[in-house]
């Protein structure tokens, strides 16, 4: 995608910009996007005056998914993700979707078995590094323990249903 | 076996009642793997290609085919998809897009749709509980050779985000025409959708309710487990089935004319009929089913309405008679059936 303010360079990041009371999202590339922050600084006299467009500094969010490459406005005209990744790339747009499809916001059924252990590794080592810092050390055994038993666990083959499905 | 009758195998044929059959859907993706609409052909054909034969002979999904959907013509495509055994969108896909099913078509998972895998169950009745539990168990046997895209917070991820969570969409297809004949089924919808259930039309070309069916499924699937997104759909069709009921006893009671010249109309005309389209026969069919259940008819099941209702579908059609048909031969071809079928059914005096 062409930054949408030169049309030459590729365009790297989002900007908001509000005129006439109206915001909008733009696409640009990193030099426009520098001019434009430079031109807010620089236009006081323009914004005293109260015509100016005012610019605010380039947003983080990236303008693809970085696990997909889908664009920013192709999410938006499909309103489909390309890839998990998305709903981490596109979360300040999802969540309002979100909102409108369902009434909770967190998942509450099946979970993956393999993730429960992922998880409970995970969360055991979070502890386990915070009974650390606050030289909490007994807490600490007992959590590394209960690490290297999940580590020993994880590596028996996973157990599966093995009853027919019809 | 799959794709070769031309009788249907479905378990809807069997079913019978105002709650005709149930289905559990699952949407699934694989982990690191874009999504079907945003890959490419590769990654579509080496998603199906890892999946389908797994599915197939390791899933323990009894007597499995695998359907690549590029490889059929579209009388085949029709056939499924009439069948409910893949959605007009895997219908009308390329390359790694496909099925595997089982050998009597309860059990199948559409591959590469909109979500890598669909898993899909259909039981009779409003049997949900037991589609889950196959489903579930299947899924479960997915996950234990397949990395999921998951997280934590939104669960199961999917390209569209109003599946995400549990990714369970149950669905129950009912037959509604005493409400339509009492004039209370928009009611009944609109309470339904308020409810935030979705109801939608089933059969006929379009996705106009042909033959007063209607399919009742849940719309939000974020936020509360699968027991309960199901136990809360079956408390409401209940109450549906229920009013149904009720519809159809005061019809007998109170509008007696109304309800046997619905039947015997249906019956009058497909008797007669030398030029039939689908919905206009889904419709006959619709009455005739009512009107079986409800004692008003001799020498006919509600199996047969049934059975009929699906073979005079344009891809079965063409199945039976072993031939592609232009939609108007087809036409004369549907009356003609029709009239053989139920030559000898009659009304109840």
């Amino acid at each position: 995608m062409k930054c949408e303010l030169c049309q030459r360079q590729k365009a790297e990041v989002a900007i908001k910009q509000t005129a006439d009371g109206e915001e909008r999202e733009l696409f640009v590339c990193a030099a426009c996007a520098q001019r434009t922050a430079g031109t807010m600084v620089t236009s006081l006299v323009e914004l005293l005056l109260g015509s100016a467009i005012d610019l605010q500094l380039p947003e983080r969010d990236p303008l693809a998914c970085p696990g997909c490459g889908l664009s920013r406005p192709e999410f938006r005209k499909r309103a489909r993700v390309g890839c998990a990744r998305c709903y981490e790339t596109f979360a300040r747009e999802l969540a309002p979707m979100l909102r409108d499809m369902h009434s909770g916001d967190h998942h509450a059924g099946k979970t993956p078995a393999r993730e429960h252990a992922s998880r409970t590794r995970a969360e055991l080592e979070a502890a386990l590094r915070a009974a650390i810092r606050s030289q909490r050390y007994e807490d600490a055994a007992v959590l590394r323990d209960r690490i290297r038993n999940v580590q020993a666990a994880g590596e028996k083959p996973a157990p599966g249903g093995e009853h027919a499905a019809s | 076996m799959l794709l070769r009758s031309a009788t249907p195998r479905t378990t809807i044929a069997r079913a019978a009642g105002i709650a005709i059959s149930c289905r559990v859907r699952l949407a699934r993706n694989l982990r690191g793997e874009k999504f079907p609409d945003w890959a490419g052909e590769a990654d579509r054909r080496r998603v199906f290609d890892q999946v389908a034969p797994w599915l197939a002979q390791e899933a323990g999904i009894d007597q499995a085919r695998i359907v690549a959907v590029a490889d059929l013509d579209e009388a085949t495509r029709a056939l499924l998809r009439e069948r409910h055994l893949i959605s007009r969108d895997l219908m009308e896909r390329g390359p790694g897009a496909g099925l595997v099913a089982s050998g009597d078509e309860r059990v199948a998972v559409m591959i590469n749709e909109e979500d890598h895998l669909r898993v899909q169950v259909i039981e009779p009745g409003m049997d949900l509980r037991r589609a889950w539990a196959v489903a579930d168990a299947l899924d479960t046997r997915l996950e234990s050779r397949f990395e999921y895209a998951f997280s934590r917070k939104l669960g199961y991820l999917t390209a569209c985000p109003s599946n995400v969570g549990t990714g369970l969409r149950a669905s129950v297809m009912v037959h509604l025409l005493g409400l339509r004949l009492t004039e209370e089924l928009d009611a009944v919808l609109r309470a339904l959708e308020r409810l935030r259930l979705t109801v939608r039309g089933v059969g006929g070309e379009g996705s106009e309710a042909a033959g007063h069916m209607f399919q009742i499924s849940n719309q939000e699937t974020l936020g509360e487990d699968e027991s309960s997104l199901i136990d809360d759909l079956l408390d409401l069709v209940g109450a549906v089935v229920h009013q149904e009921r009720n519809a159809r006893l005061r019809l007998r009671r109170d509008n007696p004319e109304t309800l046997v010249d619905c039947v015997a109309r249906a019956l009058a005309i497909i008797q007669s009929a030398r030029i039939m389209e689908t919905e206009e026969a889904l419709d006959y069919l619709s009455a005739l089913r009512l009107g079986v259940e409800m004692n008003l008819v001799r020498r006919l099941t509600v199996a047969e309405v049934d059975r009929l209702a699906l073979g005079i579908q344009p891809g079965h059609l063409q199945r039976s008679q072993g031939e592609t048909l232009e939609p108007p031969r087809r036409d004369v071809v549907r009356a003609q059936v029709m009239r053989d079928t139920l030559a000898r059914a009659a009304l109840r005096e």
